[in-house]
């Protein structure tokens, strides 16, 4: 489905990815992992357009996206929720939520399957995104991605900030999301959930792919154990 | 019904309050026979149409420091061909969409230009336009050869719009025609505003002026709706300045001048940014107090005042008379609600 083969990217002089590979098939949960720094929000917007690959190319179905803006990718079926849940914070829920699917016809079937998933956001979707708490952001945001019915769902440090108790519900409900049929590319740091939850990784450190193999071997393995899971 | 469910169930609602402004509107001029007086309402809805264009492209979170170049764009240009034997209404339209096309070009550079970058870019253009028609003899010849005409500085034909509009009587322009020209120009400017931000499109304005990236993030064309902010709005200043030169019966470079740049944007933030009603109310008070003090004997030095009025109102009115009187007016009513941004 999106196949991303030698990408280098560069901020000015500074070289931030270096050869990067890898591919993600229909219906996975996909996780790439490492420590701060590795490049791993590079990778994301590199995929969203946001930032320009020196080489190397992305393909999405076999069509090239690496030169395409950011809107037809988006367009083509790629969603992002951004780290840190970017947000419209000033507009409502239901503003959001209509935001996300600026390039989508079906809304109002889309509607009822988000609302479907985060009965919450129904109950309050007049009240302003700004005014939810670090969690419920978390879930508006993955269900403002959902509104333009991607394809390939990316999720950008989803656990980032917030309570273990939300922690485990963002991951189910990525599990959920998986089962309907979204396929899912997980960005995270908290990389033991992130592996419990996905089906195969990639472990980036400055700017390389070190490792790949599925979760559950990543999981067993010696230096990911050592370098991050503190065994 | 006491007068507070009466207020409550009519006045909260902005359309019943904008047909009441309608109507008070077409019946003024049977009320105000005085040449003064109906000129001043008449410069006021001018503004509110100035003010409206400035508002709708700071609406896409572009904020333009030069407005007053689209607006001398659409006098000149409308003018000059008038002058040259277009119909008022083809050239009053021509001038507007010469306006809108320059804005295409500015918000071409302008488009990856953010804050005061858009800002000094508006502002210099402004600059360079005033001095390409003040210092250039060159470009005034330029255009009499095209046209063959004999220039610009003279006095215009008052009586320009004398029945070529079609809804006039012929050769008669009297105050009250200009009066209903002004008064539906400006219904017009509002409304198309009004749509504007309602639409698919100003939903996509109102998106890249909260968070850009984002904007782009949920698939939407970042530079072309930024364009198509500047291209409306543009027109509108363009639509505006193109009306206003013959009512004021001539022009020169003075309409390009910084005092006519900062004018929609006292009026607007005065009013209420980024509301419909904001241009409206702002340019109604602001061009009140500019009218009164030139009553009381002052004359540029009244741009003091406004600078002093804009710095307090960003301070302690930043969302302008706006939010105030829907709040005074729900007090009124007893109706709570929330305190809504867009």
């Amino acid at each position: 489905m999106l196949k991303v083969e030698n990408i280098n990217v560069s901020y000015g002089s500074v070289k931030i990815l270096w050869d990067v590979n890898f591919h993600i098939d229909e219906g996975e949960i996909i996780t790439i992992i490492g420590p701060n720094g590795a490049g791993k929000t590079t990778i994301v917007k590199t995929l969203l357009g946001l930032i320009r690959s020196t080489a190397g190319t992305i393909k999405f179905y076999g069509d090239p996206i690496h030169q395409a803006p950011t809107h037809q990718i988006v367009k083509s079926g790629i969603a992002l929720v951004p780290e840190g849940r970017e947000l419209f914070p000033r507009m409502t829920i239901m503003e959001n939520l209509q935001m996300g699917a600026y390039t989508s016809d079906e809304r109002e079937d889309t509607l009822k399957w988000v609302f479907n998933l985060f009965p919450l956001l129904e109950e309050r979707q007049k009240q302003s995104a700004g005014t939810l708490s670090g969690g419920e952001q978390q879930m508006l945001a993955i269900a403002r991605g959902l509104m333009s019915r991607p394809k390939l769902l990316i999720l950008d440090e989803p656990s980032l900030g917030l309570a273990p108790i939300m922690v485990n519900t963002v991951f189910e409900i990525v599990k959920t999301l998986n089962s309907q049929g979204v396929t899912v590319l997980l960005v995270e740091q908290n990389i033991h959930h992130a592996l419990e939850a996905s089906n195969r990784g990639y472990v980036l450190e400055t700017g390389r792919i070190t490792l790949e193999g599925a979760s559950n071997e990543l999981l067993d393995n010696n230096h990911v154990k050592e370098a991050y899971l503190g065994m | 019904m006491t007068v507070k469910e009466l207020v409550g169930k009519y006045a909260v609602s902005s359309y019943s309050a904008y047909l009441l402004l309608i109507l008070i509107g077409l019946v003024l001029p049977l009320m105000i026979t005085d040449d003064f007086f109906n000129r001043i309402i008449v410069l006021t809805f001018f503004y509110i149409m100035f003010s409206t264009s400035w508002n709708l492209l700071a609406y896409s979170g572009q904020a333009s420091l030069g407005h007053a170049a689209f607006l001398g764009i659409g006098a000149f240009a409308s003018t000059i061909l008038i002058i040259n034997g277009a119909s008022p209404a083809v050239g009053v339209l021509m001038g507007a969409l010469a306006a809108s096309l320059v804005g295409l070009f500015l918000g071409l550079i302008c488009v990856r230009l953010k804050e005061w970058f858009l800002g000094l870019v508006t502002f210099g253009f402004a600059i360079i336009m005033a001095a390409v028609v003040n210092e250039s003899s060159v470009f005034i010849e330029a255009l009499n050869s095209l046209f063959g005409a004999a220039g610009l500085s003279g006095n215009m034909d008052p009586h320009m719009f004398g029945g070529s509009l079609g809804i006039y009587s012929p050769n008669i322009v009297s105050r009250d025609q200009y009066y209903y020209l002004f008064f539906f120009a400006m219904v017009g400017t509002i409304l198309a505003s009004h749509l504007v931000i309602r639409s698919k499109i100003g939903f996509a304005f109102a998106a890249i002026r909260e968070n850009q990236a984002e904007a782009s993030m949920m698939g939407v064309d970042i530079t072309r709706y930024k364009l198509i902010a500047f291209m409306i709005s543009t027109f509108m200043a363009g639509f505006a300045g193109a009306l206003f030169a013959p009512y004021n019966y001539f022009i020169n470079p003075e309409i390009f001048s910084i005092h006519n740049s900062f004018m929609p944007i006292i009026m607007t933030i005065s009013g209420g940014i980024g509301t419909i009603g904001g241009p409206i109310i702002g340019a109604l008070v602001i061009n009140l107090v500019w009218e009164q003090m030139g009553l009381m004997g002052m004359s540029i030095d009244r741009l003091l005042i406004l600078g002093l009025i804009l710095v307090l109102e960003i301070l302690f009115l930043p969302k302008g008379l706006m939010p105030l009187m829907k709040k005074l007016l729900n007090k009124a009513s007893g109706i709570t609600s929330r305190d809504t941004p867009l």
